[in-house]
């Protein structure tokens, strides 16, 4: 994977800074992502990880810096432009549409490969209603695949908390996204749950062919499941690596573990 | 002409600000458009009247009374109105507060009826004239009151203790009340400056106009309510700046394009200044958290 | 028969009907504060006036012209004024009714200060009846399709819409202009039934009152929307007994009803209503963030 060729590159994070007034939460940072991997991005609290993810989907614009989604330069899009063109995204702090159904959540996440309109709605077009038909369907599809086929008409705020995330999840899978990226998808769930996780977020990868960068702090989560590890400190990228490697480094331990090392 | 009419601006602008400052201290501390305060306005302009015409009260002495009657009304009004819906939504406070301001306004058309009062200007009318300008003393003294109460109040809120619980309240109201700050108490006190304030500019404006009406909170709360807006609401200076420049604005409108479309310049600046300043000149803009 | 005064009275509701799910639609479902509905009502009640006194246009010509005025000048105004968070977009609102009602007050073609009179009595209680139900038709197919779960989304959650792809600007806009078109559309029944329009009837209190409707009734429901619009234009003609008391009466009404129902007639409790409510302080957003510098 890490030897894959130029055109095998998904995204590029190219010396991407952001300043919040004297701050700054991401600095230089150079980052490749390539199709099919499964790469983990770690880091202290606060070391930046984060604002890197709402850099790539447009939430934030770099102060310095550029980004390419499959050689196309994205940073100053918006992110529903970006969101269109194939990444997606899933919350740290859990986001859903609380008073809409379960479905509902993830026919929104359907929204950018839909196309019925104001007009299509008021005439009930037969087109408008074969293309909500389906997207029905395909939704319920996703559902079952993360594991929520029984809980459709629920409302996202009455779920437990493990399938509000997994909830996120489809939501964001529904967009048909290229490029998935999990804010910190594990946070909250009990340990039976993650593992159900993992192998979802490897069959996401497998069966449905998508690129998944994640935020974890769950290092059991991050080692097991990603082919390669990027470490945040301060804002600076310190590692990058295979997890094995990360574990050795001593950078990376240094930083989690401080100077008394 | 063109500083006569700067200073006809500042004039009104002064007591836009006195009333905007009414609608932005209530605002930082319980995010409430207090509809309400236009009504309040006008109480402390006929309890000004009242006692300067029927009870022969000094005027200075009829006017700290107004201050202090109005404070009470609006205390009244927190009371009933908005403090059982703190913990509601936004908007169901906002209807409250229209309601509030039905009430009031119909309770003062009962009270004294439709017609308009006179109120007796109680100094002398002596004006000053120089080559560029011709003000008032009843002018000089409407400025000199009103930069007066401002003054006073950003002392209130700097460097006094209650006023420092108001800018923590202001800021978070359940970590102020965690730090063992009264926040029921500095709500209240809030209301009842906020509402004496807005009084002493009702007054004000019933001396200088020489009338008083249940009607005269209307255009006035609304554009007390705009120019705190403008400044971006919340902020005390912001307040007294957006006062003032509507006031300025709304003159220079009607002295250089046409009077009919004064009030429609107010509106068209505060939008203007929206577009540029979503928050208003004061009011700064953070990136939301994502 | 029914008597003309009751006859009044239901057309009154059935317009009021109109304007406070159409403003439902802006408010109570894509969480946009509006406080200028009645100007878009003003809007369409003078061009469905003027295309029937000057430009000899039939009954429903006239209404569907109003209607799209009011509609092109909903989105005319969306655009610049719904990037605006909250309550500055609430003034931003009444701003824009002011400048619409002062404009018309000087204008020669809507009669100025005078009023637009003798414009010819088309509209009919039927009228009124197929009016409402279109509008409610319309606006139920529009809120059951991928466009409504889009403002439903954008008033659970900007951020996380725009991450769904959703273009929350054209949205918002397109709200915005689906509800001012048909508060253009009830501002031409108005007009056609009253026969003289004045722009001071569609002042600021006005679209005050078609926000009491929605919020009486419940945000972000459209039955709620209906039991608000009948509520409070009967509650007027039924404490017209107490004439002078009736207005005093009225706002006390509305505190005592906010007192006992925050959430409106028939919106959800308190308990199950987080989320409406997360969303209203989503409003307030921009000036939260002021007072923590």
């Amino acid at each position: 994977m890490l030897s894959a060729k130029g055109n095998d590159r998904i995204l590029q994070v190219k010396e991407v800074t952001r300043r919040f007034g004297g701050l700054k939460a991401v600095d230089s940072v150079c980052l490749d992502i390539y199709k099919k991997e499964i790469v983990g991005l770690i880091g202290p609290n606060g070391a930046g990880k984060t604002t890197l993810f709402n850099l790539i989907t447009g939430h934030y614009q770099p102060t310095t810096g550029s980004l390419y989604f499959k050689n196309e330069k994205i940073d100053g899009l918006r992110p529903f432009t970006i969101t269109e063109k194939g990444i997606a995204r899933t919350f740290q702090n859990i986001r859903l549409f609380g008073m809409m159904s379960v479905l509902e959540n993830v026919l929104l996440g359907m929204h950018v490969r839909l196309h019925g309109g104001l007009a299509s709605a008021v005439l009930c077009l037969p087109r408008e209603k074969q293309e909500e038909q389906n997207a029905r369907e395909k939704a319920r599809e996703l559902l079952s695949f993360v594991g929520l086929g029984n809980k459709e008409k629920e409302k996202a705020r009455n779920l437990a908390y493990g399938e509000q995330r997994l909830l996120e999840v489809a939501r964001a899978l529904a967009a048909e996204p290229e490029l998935l990226l999990l804010d910190e998808p594990a946070a909250g769930m009990n340990p039976q749950e993650t593992m159900e996780l993992m192998k979802l977020i490897s069959r996401i990868r497998d069966e449905m062919e998508k690129t998944i960068l994640l935020i974890e702090h769950d290092m059991k989560v991050v080692m097991g499941i990603s082919e390669r590890v990027a470490v945040l400190d301060y804002g600076k990228k310190i590692a990058d690596g295979r997890p094995g490697e990360i574990q050795q480094n001593e950078s990376v331990i240094r930083a989690y573990l401080g100077d008394s090392m | 002409m063109f500083i006569q009419q700067l200073v006809n601006g500042i004039i009104l602008g002064s007591i836009y600000s006195l009333i905007a400052l009414g609608y932005t201290m209530v605002y930082g501390i319980i995010m409430l458009i207090n509809f309400a305060h236009g009504e309040i306005y006008m109480f402390g302009a006929f309890a000004g009247m009242i006692l300067v015409v029927f009870y022969n009260v000094p005027f200075f002495l009829a006017f700290l009374l107004a201050m202090a009657f109005a404070g009470l009304v609006g205390l009244t009004v927190e009371y009933l109105a908005y403090r059982p819906l703190r913990r509601s939504s936004r908007l169901a406070a906002l209807i409250s507060a229209i309601g509030a301001s039905i009430f009031l306004q119909n309770l003062a058309l009962l009270i004294m009826g439709a017609r308009p009062y006179t109120f007796p200007s109680p100094f002398i009318p002596k004006v000053y004239q120089t080559s560029f300008l011709t003000i008032s003393k009843l002018e000089l003294i409407i400025l000199a009151i009103s930069f007066l109460l401002m003054f006073a109040l950003t002392f209130f809120i700097q460097k006094t203790k209650i006023g420092k619980a108001m800018r923590a309240a202001a800021q978070d109201m359940d970590t102020a009340s965690l730090m063992g700050i009264n926040v029921n108490l500095i709500i209240s006190i809030t209301f009842l400056v906020g509402s004496a304030l807005g009084a002493a500019a009702g007054v004000m404006v019933g001396i200088y106009f020489r009338t008083v009406t249940p009607m005269m909170g209307l255009m006035p709360g609304l554009k007390g309510f705009v120019a705190a807006v403008l400044g971006g609401i919340g902020r005390i200076p912001g307040a007294m700046l957006g006062g003032l420049l509507l006031g300025v604005a709304e003159v220079m409108a009607a002295a250089y394009i046409s009077s009919q479309y004064r009030d429609a310049a107010a509106f068209a600046i505060l939008i203007l200044v929206l577009f540029f300043k979503p928050t208003g000149l004061m009011g700064s803009f953070m990136q939301e958290k994502v | 028969m029914i008597s003309t005064y009751y006859l009044q009275i239901i057309i009154l509701a059935g317009i009021n009907i109109i304007m406070a799910t159409s403003l439902n639609l802006i408010v109570g479902y894509t969480g946009q504060l509006s406080i200028g509905h009645a100007a878009f009502m003003s809007l369409g009640a003078y061009a469905s006036a003027i295309a029937t006194l000057h430009l000899g246009f039939p009954f429903i010509a006239a209404l569907l012209f109003g209607a799209v005025v009011a509609g092109l000048f909903g989105v005319l105004v969306g655009i610049p004024t719904l990037r605006l968070k909250g309550d500055y977009l609430a003034i931003a609102t009444l701003g824009f009714g002011e400048i619409v009602r002062i404009i018309f007050l000087n204008l020669q073609i809507t009669g100025g200060a005078v009023g637009l009179r003798g414009i010819p009595k088309q509209t009919t209680l039927l009228w009124v009846i197929a009016a409402a139900i279109f509008t409610l038709f319309v606006l139920r197919r529009i809120l059951n399709s991928r466009v409504g779960r889009a403002l439903i989304a954008i008033r659970e959650d900007e951020t996380a819409a725009e991450s769904m792809g959703i273009n929350t600007m054209y949205f918002k806009t397109l709200s915005f202009g689906v509800g001012a078109f048909f508060a253009g559309f009830g501002g031409g029944l108005f007009a056609h039934y009253f026969r003289y329009i004045h722009p001071n009837v569609f002042g600021f209190m006005r679209s005050i009152e078609h926000l009491c409707m929605v919020v009486l009734g419940g945000l972000g429901n459209m039955w709620g929307a209906m039991l608000g619009a009948v509520a409070l234009t009967a509650i007027p003609e039924l404490l017209r007994a107490g004439a002078e008391y009736r207005l005093l009466a009225y706002g006390a009404i509305l505190v005592l009803m906010m007192r006992a129902r925050p959430q409106g007639l028939l919106g959800e409790s308190e308990q199950t209503g987080g989320s409406i409510r997360r969303k209203i302080r989503i409003f307030s957003r921009g000036a939260d963030t002021l007072k923590k510098t």
